[in-house]
């Protein structure tokens, strides 16, 4: 009921609710001993009153006079809660009357045991009226209870009045005093307000007296104060990180774009340097082409197997120099990349090269394979590379068999290249893709040893990845894996 | 409710009690005529009532201590004269005791007779040795009592006096007090004071 009020109400409240709940039942205690006492008083009272009465009107019973007797009964008039009265002989019979000519029947009967008792609202009682020891007759004295009930009235009264005035004095008195508990309560609050809001922590709670509120005042300053020097500390380290990690990225940007620049420098050397070797290439295996055949005969056999062998040397390097440039361009191109039809794709590479076709090669696909996010013309490149080795590294006389299929993989596509053909050594795995590396000697198999490079470079330019499962003598499982369209 | 000392034929003067004999022998006879055997009781009823009236003078009145031999002495109501209350005083008085004190009933023929008492009831018969009868009582604390209309006046106590079917006490208080008795005042209150007060 008090939880969401504020804590001067409630203390006050609190103070109200005791203050009244103890003057109610001092009060009523009070009120009740009161009542009960007056209750006595009455009843004591009126007994008096019946023994007087009773003994003044002894004459007029044995003389017979119910004047006198009325006379007696009339002095009642002077109390003004008897509202009726009467006298019986000593025979018991009807003598007189107060009020003077009530009717009897407003009157018991017949007098009654003497004594005294409640009779609903009423205290009744019944007096003998004796003389020297001898019954001359009975009174009965009838008493509203007036008195009572005014004297109810009154204390009720009383009681209002006095609770209203402690009730008034309890709440300038509580309102006063309240300040002592809440006042530090309410400047602590503050503080911490503050200290939330604006996350100021170098403002510092007043403190107000050494009780256990300047205890809680201190606690409060010591924790701000630790709670601050730990900020300052905090925002000095995050600055120096801050600019830590400024500086760090500035000389990481640096050095990237000086090794960019670097390797396009490295790249664009080596295309040209690549593109320019071809032509004399040309005129070097051009006239020696010449010379074979227009002095062939000239030269005998001899020079003839010279010229022969200048003219594979310089093929072998076009290849070379081809390859440099193929690898150049999957590292340099533009790379726009489409939705690739994998099937259509693969059905065009084994059309336009008759290598790919059977006899020379069992290719076998899973159909269907999907399509690939990809650049077209880079993944020709890396299919018919992959295919190429396939083929290549058999063992002699055996005719290579490659299966192809498709594995989906989350948002990719696998694309796997399983042959029949020699295999890798385990040692050999980690090196293949690099440019250059060659697992087998130049004689026994022909190659660059820059296929797979090409291969990884295109495929690592479009976003994916290239692997292989293999194990001497037992093929090889290439794959490549690009997002799927 | 209590009949009041109805009495049909009130003798109102001493003087001329014969005559008021004769007018109560001829209502007596009337109402005899009337209610047959109504008259009598209601004559007696009169002396019924004044001898109840002797027996409450006991209990309103203080004697001085030297009027009673010793503390359960009884206290003697005496009738000097001719009876008028026949059975009816000892009917009142019979097994009554006042502050533990049996009463006594006691009839005198004349007043030599008259030793320890202390209510006298001086009976009309009394009327022509009133003077002798109250000198001698003089100084003793005996209560005198009589229906003589001036008793009061010659020195004797108390007289009942008939007004309006109702039987009235007349009291002389100097009587009383020179005999060394005191009469309770709540008597004294509602009956006719002598002499009276000066206005």
């Amino acid at each position: 009921m008090l939880r969401n009020t504020p804590i001067k109400r409630k203390l006050t409240v609190i103070i109200l609710l005791i203050s009244t709940a103890v003057l109610l039942i001092t009060c009523a205690a009070f009120f009740a001993y009161d009542l009960f006492t007056f209750r006595q008083s009455m009843v004591a009272h009126l007994s008096t009153l019946a023994e007087m009465t009773a003994s003044t009107s002894t004459a007029a019973l044995a003389f017979d006079n119910p004047k006198d007797a009325q006379e007696t009964l009339s002095a009642l008039k002077a109390e003004q809660h008897i509202v009726a009265a009467c006298l019986y002989d000593k025979d018991g019979k009807f003598f007189a009357a107060y009020p003077a000519n009530s009717p009897t029947n407003n009157f018991p009967t017949a007098p009654e045991p003497a004594g005294l008792r409640f009779e609903g609202s009423y205290l009744v009682a019944f007096q003998p009226a004796m003389q020297s020891g001898g019954l001359q007759g009975t009174l009965y004295l009838k008493s509203d209870m007036g008195a009572l009930y005014e004297r109810i009235r009154l204390y009720s009264l009383i009681v209002l009045l006095v609770m209203l005035g402690s009730f008034i004095v309890a709440y300038l008195l509580s309102s006063l005093l309240q300040s002592q508990i809440s006042q530090p309560l309410l400047q602590l609050a503050e503080t911490a307000k503050a200290v939330s809001e604006r996350q100021d922590y170098s403002v510092r709670a007043a403190k107000l007296g050494r009780d256990e509120f300047g205890l809680l005042t201190d606690a409060f300053n010591n924790m701000l104060e630790q709670i601050h020097n730990r900020d300052l500390a905090l925002q000095e380290a995050q600055q120096k990180l801050r600019q830590h990690a400024d500086d760090l990225e500035k000389r990481v940007a640096e050095r990237t774009a000086r090794l960019s620049e670097t390797i396009a420098e490295l790249e664009a050397f080596s295309y040209s340097i690549s593109h320019d070797m071809r032509a004399p290439l040309r005129a070097m295996q051009g006239y020696s082409d010449y010379v074979m055949e227009n002095y062939g005969e000239k030269i005998g056999p001899e020079g003839q197997q010279y010229l022969q062998r200048i003219n594979r040397a310089g093929m072998r390097l076009d290849t070379l120099i081809q390859d440099i440039l193929s690898y150049s361009r999957a590292a340099r191109a533009q790379m726009d990349l489409h939705p690739v039809d994998l099937e259509k794709l693969l059905d065009d590479i084994i059309q336009q090269y008759p290598g790919f076709q059977p006899p020379q090669v069992e290719i076998t696909i899973e159909k269907p394979l999907g399509s690939v996010i990809a650049h077209e013309a880079s993944l020709t490149q890396v299919i018919s590379n992959l295919l190429g080795n396939a083929i290549k590294f058999v063992q002699p006389g055996q005719t290579p068999r490659i299966k192809i299929r498709a594995e989906p993989r989350g948002d990719d596509l696998r694309l796997w290249f399983e042959d029949n053909g020699i295999g890798i050594a385990s040692k050999d795995l980690n090196r293949i893709f690099a440019i250059f590396e060659r697992v087998h000697a130049e004689r026994t198999y022909e190659g660059t040893g820059i296929g797979l490079s090409i291969v990884r470079k295109a495929i690592e330019r479009m976003g994916g990845q290239v692997g292989v499962e293999s194990e001497l003598g037992k093929g090889s499982k290439f794959w490549i894996q690009i997002k799927k369209s | 409710m209590a009949v009041l000392g109805n009495i049909l034929n009130p003798s109102k003067e001493a003087s001329n009690r014969r005559f008021t004999h004769r007018l109560r022998a001829c209502l007596a006879g009337f109402i005899f005529l009337l209610l047959a055997i109504n008259a009598p009781a209601q004559i007696s009823r009169e002396y019924q009532l004044k001898a109840v009236f002797l027996y409450n003078f006991a209990q309103f009145t203080e004697w001085p201590p030297d009027a009673f031999a010793d503390p359960q002495a009884p206290l003697v109501i005496g009738v000097l004269g001719r009876d008028p209350f026949g059975a009816y005083l000892d009917e009142a008085v019979r097994g009554e005791k006042i502050n533990g004190r049996p009463l006594i009933v006691q009839r005198y023929s004349g007043i030599q007779d008259v030793q320890n008492t202390h209510i006298l009831f001086i009976s009309d018969s009394e009327s022509k040795h009133l003077l002798p009868i109250l000198a001698s009582l003089q100084g003793r604390s005996i209560l005198t009592v009589s229906d003589m209309e001036d008793f009061v006046p010659r020195g004797g106590m108390v007289r009942f006096l008939t007004t309006n079917n109702k039987i009235q006490l007349k009291i002389n208080v100097n009587a009383v007090k020179a005999a060394r008795l005191s009469i309770s005042s709540k008597i004294l209150r509602s009956a006719e004071i002598f002499p009276p007060a000066a206005k």
